[in-house]
């Protein structure tokens, strides 16, 4: 009997007929079925939109967190408008997924195995340029590579990604900003909102600018 | 609404899969790095030599306590031992060469695991056979291998190298009874650096600094050697079997990236 209400309820709010469920004596019970149905449907985007402000400077820890919604002077971008991008070409992707350099000194003919990971096609997987703070040498590095990669034209296009709920790419969007990068698009979702969609991801390896 | 609930369901399904996915990526990391290790030697499958015990999923992946129990029972005896993580960048954990004839060696390490990856144990048999066995450990997603040291590094070398040997099986100590087979633990005092670690001040990796061969003598008879890599946690925990031969000590020699020797005599025996 219950199990028959909610699914009536389940099928209400399917066909986009909530509006009819009506409040009376006998169908009371089916509208707080609806309720709690469309409740629990909602919460884990309600949960995925919840604010989070933007700090006043560069992210300095816990980078695997819930980003902001934007970037002041950047323009965020969802999965849609990226891969739209992607075909159309011609914007750099910089991928900024963090990765150590293989140490200097480990011991003689140790086994080491260089890690890829799988990001966007065709992208610039520039590693360590969204900590909160950067080395000098690393920072001229990333200053370098942009330049190179715009043309040095600080006007042209440049698109920042990493994963979902990571600080690196907000990090490494702000710099752009602050380096007088005009046209600084920020792609929150990263390699997780791409893969999601099942849009084509490539094995990778990094740059890694060691000192 | 609709659109909502599809897209839940579609979450819901990537989350289902995401296991398989992995599994399939680890199997490719594993075909990767077999023939830099092993070469084109063929590895059988172990069903009955090895057990391997390592948690589904970690607490902290900074210190995982893994430990395989090697056993051959057919007359053959255990050469070697190797330890892996495949998806680690430093894929081996640790090679364990036995001094003696041994037909059953218990070995625990505490490991770090940079994300989450198969451990496999590879047992060498005295007729130059390889037998395998692995386990998937899920990690908490701390990136273990370039998560800070918590060694004071202005302090190190005060207490590096530092060890502690004492019995594990505490039931054996405390009942009285004089055991021949014991079962050990070493701690070495070591902040074994992987070269990942960022210093958070000069923004710099602070240099790779870790013990590289170990090897421990009962008295004059030389139990095993062990050559080891970062996966070995912060301050190393060895746990191994020996067995009493009336020796009143432990002698213990290591050696780091830095070329740095450590010697330590350490007690055994029921008060230890």
């Amino acid at each position: 009997m219950m199990s028959a209400r909610i699914l009536k309820a389940l099928k209400t709010a399917a066909l986009g007929q909530a509006s009819q469920c009506r409040p009376s004596v006998e169908e009371g019970k089916d509208c707080a079925y609806l309720a709690i149905v469309i409740l629990v449907a909602i919460t884990p985007v309600r949960i995925a939109h919840a604010q989070v402000a933007e700090p006043a400077g560069y992210k300095m820890d816990g980078f695997r967190s819930q980003v902001p919604d934007g970037l002041a002077g950047a323009k965020t971008v969802t999965t849609r408008q990226a891969w739209q991008l992607w075909k159309a070409g011609g914007i750099p992707f910089i991928d900024v997924m963090p990765q150590a350099p293989k140490p200097k000194n480990l011991a003689e003919g140790a086994f080491w195995r260089e890690k890829t990971r799988n990001n966007i096609p065709g992208s610039y997987w520039l590693a360590n340029v969204g900590y909160g703070r950067l080395h000098p040498d690393v920072e001229n590095w990333f200053k370098n590579r942009l330049a190179l990669l715009t043309s040095g034209n600080k006007d042209k296009p440049v698109l920042f990604y990493c994963l979902m709920d990571c600080w690196m790419s907000w990090n490494a969007a702000k710099r752009a900003l602050d380096y007088g990068y005009s046209n600084v698009l920020w792609y929150p979702d990263g390699s997780d909102g791409w893969r999601f969609e099942g849009y084509p991801l490539k094995a990778s390896y990094p740059e890694i600018y060691a000192n | 609404m609709l659109k909502k609930l599809s897209g839940l369901l579609a979450g819901a399904a990537l989350l289902l899969s995401s296991g398989t996915i992995a599994d399939v990526r680890a199997e490719s990391t594993w075909s990767a790095i077999k023939p830099a290790i092993f070469q084109e030697r063929v590895i059988h499958q172990s069903t009955g030599i090895i057990k391997l015990d390592a948690p589904y999923r970690t607490i902290d992946d900074r210190t995982i306590p893994i430990t395989v129990d090697a056993l051959v029972p057919d007359g053959r005896t255990i050469r070697s031992i190797t330890l892996l993580a495949d998806d680690n960048p430093m894929p081996v954990i640790a090679v364990l060469r036995l001094a003696n004839a041994e037909t059953r060696f218990k070995l625990g390490l505490n490991i770090r695991l940079d994300g989450t990856s198969p451990i496999r144990a590879v047992v060498e048999t005295s007729d130059g056979a390889l037998y395998m066995t692995e386990k998937l450990v899920k990690t908490s997603g701390q990136g273990a291998c370039a998560s800070p040291p918590v060694t004071d590094l202005d302090k190190v070398s005060d207490t590096i190298g530092q060890m502690a040997f004492s019995d594990v099986d505490v039931d054996a100590a405390t009942s009285g009874q004089t055991l021949i087979n014991r079962r050990g633990r070493l701690k070495i005092t070591h902040p074994n650096l992987t070269g990942l670690q960022m210093n958070q001040i000069t923004m710099q990796h602070i240099p790779a600094r870790y013990v590289d061969t170990l090897t421990v003598w009962n008295g004059e008879q030389q139990l095993f050697t062990i050559e080891s890599g970062i996966t070995l946690s912060e301050n190393p925990e060895i746990e191994f079997d020996y067995r009493l031969n009336g020796s009143a000590n432990l002698t213990v020699v290591a050696t780091d990236t830095e070329g740095t020797k450590f010697k330590s005599v350490l007690p055994v025996g029921p008060s230890s």
